[in-house]
């Protein structure tokens, strides 16, 4: 309800600042980010981080940037303590009964043997840190969307380009350590081919392995985005034909996706953390 | 054991749509800028487009033969 209100406030405001702000701005307006302007971080951002670092990168902090922060505080308040007191009750000898802490063992064995178990083997212990922390960090970032008054940084192409970085990072760094850094030239090319064709299959092949992390990356930034988009549509709709009769239909749609985007929000955390480990564990196979 | 490959193997293909189109459009553009760099409109431009299709469509192929292999499924001539 508070989210409703919000995007009616926003409508509002918009109107009353004259009839140039059209509902597609509203509708923008709450799918792109913004420079923060006011408290703490609007001073910070006026006083430390308004000169471009190197002249490039822009290093004012967005509301994104501030909503990407309260995913990892709470990835932190929440598996740091748990891992304390699963560590305690280990050295006494017993099995921690907390219900809190049974909560999120469960959804850490579920992505350790569905995701992780599958792709790695044995190495399974190694990397298991890596792929929980995407998970619950993407997956932190898509549920604090749903929270009226925030945003899903994974909504923006740049967060998950930045996601999809790492996976292209570590494919290309774990293809290195177990075929050398050779493999990058030989190795992702099928082995027995005659010269020519090689010549021409090793480009293509190239462009494959830096396509696997672009797609990770609009797959995510696409879900994510379009359900948002889904919901303010829905509810602008009303505004647009400023009749309440339309709210009759709209309003049950937007209860709707809203549930909807919480099953969104664990499945593409599930999909792209199972993905990352798909092909970060295709570049550990030979050819 | 069995299951878990199976949705294993769904979602690569989840992937295989995006690829396929990404790999038409990234030729396509690379033969676009040739063009224009050039002058020779629209020759590049089919070109890339035409190897961006094949290309495609072999990503596509390799996908499908490679988990039809891992599974077990040794009817397909794969390319590997």
């Amino acid at each position: 309800m508070y989210r409703f209100m919000g995007i009616f406030q926003t409508a509002i405001a918009a109107s009353s600042h004259g009839e140039s702000e059209k509902p597609g701005d509203v509708v923008v307006h709450h799918l792109t980010d913004h420079v923060i302007d006011w408290g703490l971080i609007g001073h910070i951002n006026d006083t430390f981080l308004s000169s471009k670092l190197f002249g490039v990168f822009d290093m004012r902090i967005t509301r994104w940037v501030v909503m990407m922060w309260i995913a990892v505080i709470l990835c932190l308040v929440i598996f740091i303590p748990i891992a304390i007191k699963i560590r305690r009750a280990a050295t006494r000898g017993e099995v921690s009964s907390s219900r809190w802490v049974a909560l999120w063992e469960v959804m850490i064995e579920y992505i350790k043997q569905e995701v992780i178990e599958p792709n790695f083997g044995d190495k399974t212990a190694k990397v298991s840190p890596y792929f929980l922390t995407v998970f619950f960090f993407i997956l932190f970032c898509n549920i604090v969307g749903l929270i009226p008054g925030m945003s899903s940084a994974t909504g923006n192409l740049a967060v998950t380009g930045a996601l999809a970085t790492l996976t292209l990072v570590e494919m290309i760094a774990i293809g290195f350590m177990k075929h050398g850094p050779l493999w990058i030239i030989t190795g992702i090319v099928p082995h027995g081919l005659p010269k020519p064709i090689y010549l021409v299959m090793w480009p293509i092949e190239l462009v494959s392995l830096f396509m696997k992390p672009v797609v990770l990356m609009i797959r995510l930034f696409a879900n994510m985005l379009a359900g948002h988009i889904m919901i303010i549509v829905f509810i602008m709709l009303i505004i647009m034909f400023e009749s309440f009769f339309v709210a009759m239909g709209a309003i049950p749609g937007v209860i709707f996706v809203d549930m909807l985007e919480l099953l969104v929000a664990f499945v593409q955390a599930y999909v792209f953390t199972m993905l990352s480990a798909i092909f970060v564990a295709s570049c550990m196979e030979s050819h | 054991m069995n299951s878990r490959r199976d949705n294993r193997e769904y979602l690569r293909y989840s992937s295989v749509g995006i690829e396929l189109v990404l790999f038409v459009l990234i030729f396509f553009g690379c033969g676009h800028w040739v063009d224009r760099k050039f002058g020779t409109l629209p020759v590049f431009s089919l070109i890339g487009g035409l190897i961006g299709i094949v290309a495609g469509f072999y990503v596509v192929f390799r996908t499908i033969s490679s988990s039809d292999k891992r599974s077990g499924n040794s009817d397909m001539k794969t390319p590997k």
